[in-house]
């Protein structure tokens, strides 16, 4: 999915690449193709999930979560288009 | 003998294999799923008069996910009869472990529980109450640890016990659900007297697959579920089922105080780079040794004997065993230390959970060609031998990126090519040698990015998943299950070079021996000389033994050199009783050399006379790059077409024909000219 078309769509509300290192969110959407959704959702990413994000490499690629205290590396791209809200 | 089958499923990383191992203590048999390379594990145990078939099936999360490894696991636990089911889940992690175990209680087979790592749990102070779990799901349930004897025992029990046992799981959904539940029940137990049928057709409507037989409402209330309310549907349960059952003193941190070190953002860099420089330096030192004690022992002593041995026979029975058979057999047995360290390496990188954290750090540089992270460790340990690299593939997610990485890592130069390199840059590069074998290393790097580039956009290679992937926790691995691992594989090497190789290398001795025995006279030489003229353009044509070189490569690399070195003196021994205590001597001496990681001095090679004057160096430069791109041995090619079949290893064979020749011809000619345009 492209990063800009996925930041327009989403306008105003936050995505997973946005958390700052240890800041945690709850999944609001995945704005994913489906076959895509089902591996997020068997992974643990899905509606009402929480997820934490605690760091990357030096290339800012792919972003470490932790989500049911388990680690996930989640390329960018992908992380665009997962919709979070903070609590 | 009454057979049975018990079907070991759950998560990746659970320990199903742990616990197979415990139950059959026998050797599995390992192979391929067909059409897929996704490893099947199978062992066989026999006890009181049954037979008992245990199958460990691949890690799955989700019985409906679309990769391989789900599609095997629901495919097979459809289509064979199976007698019971071991659920194995990560006490750790319950939660996501349930979501399987709730879609593996729709299929309505007798089934059994097992909550490992318990021992790890306990010490975390998580503590789950079994006989809830029993209550809630109506199957057995247990919280042992693989490790342990006694949990052994017990959970062999629980398998007899609930062997072919008629079993029905009614469905539980959660509040959103319970309704329409209770609507679709009604009406079908109308149509469907038998309970366990009734049932199927339940969760066949809340997976959202087409029902025979259902009024309107239904089918609209149905065409109106959304796919994450059909993957979630079992979410309501299992939250209530963790909160009856799963106490736990201490929330699981999964982001620990080791990650932050090796996945900080500036340390794991410099760190990563010095683990593989010490990881290659180990693999490579720690082997070398034994690799000179075996050739040492077959050269020195066990040919001289043979020879000694034949002299009644004619000479040519003792050439064929000597060159052909044993001399060509150690070269390849030589490797056997190198790949068990390799083998045994890998497992402990693997267990350890540190290969997932070097992928999630070269995850970002090889995504630019299409790959995921995992596919750079397959790329170094390919510099140590191909055969691992291409076995390394298979961890990756897909097929797909598997079959490309398996193309890739015959580019990167081997350690068998390491021999080869030295010899002509002590030759022609004097000075030289580390940058020389350096640009080798980074043309094979290179190549195999530039191929990585332009497959991806093939349809054979082109698709369309998600790359994401769990870091697992970090554990410390048990070394005898890694001996055991390595020595298996050392073993199936073993078995593959004394079958294909030996036929390869006799052929290949054949063709260099006769008519006359002379190998410069041989039909190997005489065909290279009528082609020496096809690799005029690459510099090295005009050296027919260069052309009759290289399909020595295609047996074992180091074969390469046998043509390209002087005949040496064939030696002629009796056995004699003080040779073994030499050999002892040598032994502890290369034992030694191998754990201290000793660098042995390099003794002095006699220097190739091929070529001279200015255009020496770069004629062996080419040749050179021919060699690193040239179609790799044949164990690699056999470890290709066992994984992924006939086709990605005639892909191989084309790539690895067609790159050399143009890469080799670029170099030659472009040198040629650039020296053209200067002067």
């Amino acid at each position: 999915m492209n990063d800009c078309f996925v930041t327009i769509l989403l306008g105003e509300q936050m995505n997973a690449a946005q958390l700052k290192k240890g800041e945690s969110a709850r999944v609001v959407a995945l704005h994913h193709p489906i076959k895509h959704q089902e591996r997020l959702t068997a992974l643990g990413i899905y509606k009402n999930a929480m997820l934490t994000y605690h760091t990357t490499t030096l290339f800012f690629d792919p972003l470490l979560f932790e989500v049911e205290g388990r680690l996930l590396a989640i390329r960018k791209k992908d992380a665009y288009a997962i919709e979070v809200e903070q609590i | 003998m009454k057979p049975y089958t018990i079907a070991f499923v759950g998560n990746p990383n659970v320990g199903k294999s742990a616990w197979i191992n415990q139950l059959a203590k026998t050797n599995f048999k390992v192979g391929n799923w067909p059409g897929v390379t996704v490893e099947k594990k199978e062992a066989m145990l026999i006890e009181g008069g049954c037979c008992y078939h245990l199958v460990d099936l691949p890690g799955t999360y989700s019985l409906q996910e679309y990769r391989d490894e789900g599609r095997i696991t629901a495919r097979f636990l459809q289509e064979h009869p199976i007698d019971l089911i071991v659920n194995v889940c990560d006490s750790m992690s319950l939660k996501r472990s349930l979501r399987l175990t709730m879609q593996l209680r729709e299929l309505q087979l007798p089934m059994v529980i097992v909550c490992g790592y318990a021992d790890l749990a306990k010490r975390k102070g998580i503590e789950i109450d079994c006989s809830c779990l029993r209550a809630v799901l109506g199957a057995d349930a247990c919280f042992l640890s693989a490790h342990r004897h006694d949990h052994r025992d017990h959970l062999w029990k629980l398998i007899q016990a609930n062997l072919q046992k008629p079993v029905v799981y009614p469905p539980i959904f959660g509040s959103s659900m319970e309704d329409q539940l209770h609507r679709i029940k009604r009406q079908l137990s109308l149509k469907i007297k038998d309970e366990r049928l009734c049932y199927q057709q339940i969760y066949a409507y809340f997976r959202k697959e087409k029902i025979e037989g259902l009024p309107t409402d239904a089918q609209q209330w149905q065409d109106h579920l959304k796919m994450e309310e059909v993957w979630t549907r079992y979410d309501e349960v299992i939250d209530q089922i963790m909160v009856a059952a799963y106490k736990q003193k201490v929330a699981v941190k999964g982001y620990t105080i080791i990650d932050r070190l090796l996945l900080h953002p500036l340390l794991a860099y410099p760190f990563c780079i010095l683990f593989f420089y010490w990881f290659l330096q180990m693999i490579f030192y720690g082997s070398t040794p034994w690799s000179n004690y075996i050739q040492m022992i077959t050269q020195e002593y066990l040919i001289p004997y043979v020879r000694y041995w034949l002299q009644p026979f004619p000479t040519m029975l003792a050439d064929f065993l000597c060159d052909g058979v044993i001399s060509g057999m150690s070269g390849v047995i030589s490797f056997v230390p190198l790949m068990g360290s390799l083998y045994f390496w890998i497992a402990f990188l693997e267990e350890s959970g540190y290969y997932a954290r070097i992928a999630f750090l070269c995850d970002r540089i090889m995504s630019y060609f299409h790959l995921s992270g995992k596919a750079f460790l397959a790329l170094v340990l390919g510099a140590g031998c191909n055969v691992p690299g291409v076995i390394a593939s298979r961890s990756l997610e897909t097929q797909k990126q598997r079959m490309l990485t398996a193309l890739l890592v015959p580019f990167i130069s081997c350690g068998a090519r390491l021999p080869i390199y030295l010899l002509f840059c002590t030759s022609f590069f004097k000075g030289k040698e580390a940058a020389v074998v350096a640009s080798l290393y980074g043309i094979g790097l290179l190549v195999a990015f530039f191929c990585a580039a332009i497959l991806s956009k093939t349809t054979d290679f082109q698709e369309d998943a998600i790359q994401l992937f769990e870091l697992p926790p970090y554990r410390i691995p048990s070394l005898r299950v890694l001996g055991k691992s390595a020595a298996k594989e050392c073993w199936n090497y073993l078995k593959k070079a004394f079958s294909v190789v030996l036929l390869v290398m006799i052929a290949l001795w054949t063709f260099s021996y006769f008519p006359t025995g002379d190998k410069d006279e041989s039909y190997l030489a005489h065909a290279a000389q009528q082609a020496s003229f096809l690799f005029e353009p690459l510099g090295f044509g005009d050296r027919w033994e260069c052309v009759a070189a290289l399909p020595g490569g295609i047996v074992a690399k180091e074969s390469i050199l046998a043509y390209l070195y002087p005949p040496i003196e064939n030696e002629v021994r009796p056995f004699d009783l003080s040779n073994l205590s030499d050999l002892i001597d040598q032994g502890i001496k290369s034992a030694k050399e191998s754990f201290f990681l000793q660098r042995n001095t390099q003794q002095s090679q006699p220097a190739l006379l091929l070529w001279t004057g200015k255009e020496a160096a770069l004629k062996a430069y080419s040749f050179l790059v021919f060699v690193l791109l040239s179609i790799p041995c044949v164990m690699t090619l056999s470890a290709i077409r066992t994984l992924y079949g006939k086709k990605i290893l005639l892909y191989s064979i084309l790539l690895m024909t067609v790159f050399p020749y143009v890469m080799s011809c670029l170099i030659y000619q472009g040198v040629q000219l650039v020296w053209y345009l200067c002067s």
